[in-house]
């Protein structure tokens, strides 16, 4: 990536544009220029850094190595907010409010995989219909299959109950293959 | 008595043939610097090099000028230039129509080979 500081505005570009207008003149074919330093063209060089827990700043321009860059910040995740509360008799009060809600993040976390587990299910919902119906038995495979999808979602509960920081509520993953 | 002045209730119609214009309309030039001279000729050609910056001298407002160019380099053009269509084509002839259309502004239009 490569970026020029055009009006005290920084734009950033995949590559060179093929078409460049500035105080020198109108360019064209411009990508085949030897020296894009030359029209205010420097690279960009984005820092390594983990994007769970931290975030990049606004990108600016590092004179002593000449290049486009941004520092990296920690999220700070014990922040909070304040809000006004006004009960029904119309007193005001201040509430704070974490800006990241634990319960409310792994409450999204338990409904995504029961989705994913509904969406596992599914497709063999048909074996119990037919057996509420027919009484027809259902296969000891497709028992076991649906089993082990519970077994997952319940697993995946306990583990998700179990974190204790933001941080690893938020990298956690899942996998209904293991 | 010399005749000094040539109104136009001289000329009869469609009387000024395209043997009696002036180079500027007629000729083609092969350029060997950068500056295009738009007293020169109709057509200007050229096979670039290296990056290429143009200037023109004589362009007068309402002039049309021709360049056939190539050359996979990069090309500037003087400042007030604005594309209106096409873009250029290193690796085949391109055919480069500039009109002049007010002070220090010039509308140019990129056409190529098929």
């Amino acid at each position: 990536m490569i970026a020029i500081e055009k009006s005290g505005t920084i734009q950033t570009f995949t590559r060179l544009p093929n078409e460049w207008n500035d105080d020198k003149g109108y360019h064209i074919n411009f990508r085949k220029i030897t020296n894009k330093e030359d029209y205010g063209f420097y690279n960009v060089v984005t820092p390594e850094y983990d994007q769970v827990t931290q975030q990049l700043s606004q990108i600016f321009w590092d004179a002593d190595n000449k290049v486009f860059t941004y520092t990296v910040n920690n999220i700070d995740f014990d922040a909070t907010y304040t809000i006004e509360v006004e009960d029904e008799e119309g007193n005001k009060t201040e509430e704070t409010k974490s800006v990241y809600d634990k319960d409310k993040l792994k409450a999204n976390i338990i409904s995504s995989v029961k989705k994913d587990a509904n969406n596992l299910l599914s497709p063999t919902d048909w074996y119990s219909s037919r057996k509420t119906e027919l009484g027809t038995a259902i296969p000891d495979s497709i028992l076991a299959d649906r089993k082990k999808i519970r077994d997952k979602v319940i697993a995946i509960e306990a583990e998700v109950a179990a974190l204790t920081t933001v941080e690893s509520i938020l990298k956690y993953t899942y996998n209904f293959n293991d | 008595m010399a005749i000094t002045k040539v109104t136009s209730s001289v000329l009869s119609d469609d009387s000024v043939s395209y043997d009696k214009l002036g180079v500027e309309f007629t000729a083609s030039s092969a350029l060997s610097g950068t500056a295009i001279d738009w007293d020169v000729a109709q057509v200007f050609t050229k096979t670039l090099s290296g990056a290429t910056t143009f200037t023109y001298a004589n362009d007068e407002i309402g002039m049309v000028k021709d360049l056939v160019l190539t050359g996979d380099y990069a090309i500037t053009w003087p400042s007030g230039t604005k594309i209106i269509t096409g873009t250029y084509d290193g690796s085949v002839a391109n055919l480069i129509q500039v009109v002049k259309t007010a002070a220090g502004q010039y509308w140019l239009s990129i056409s190529k080979e098929a």
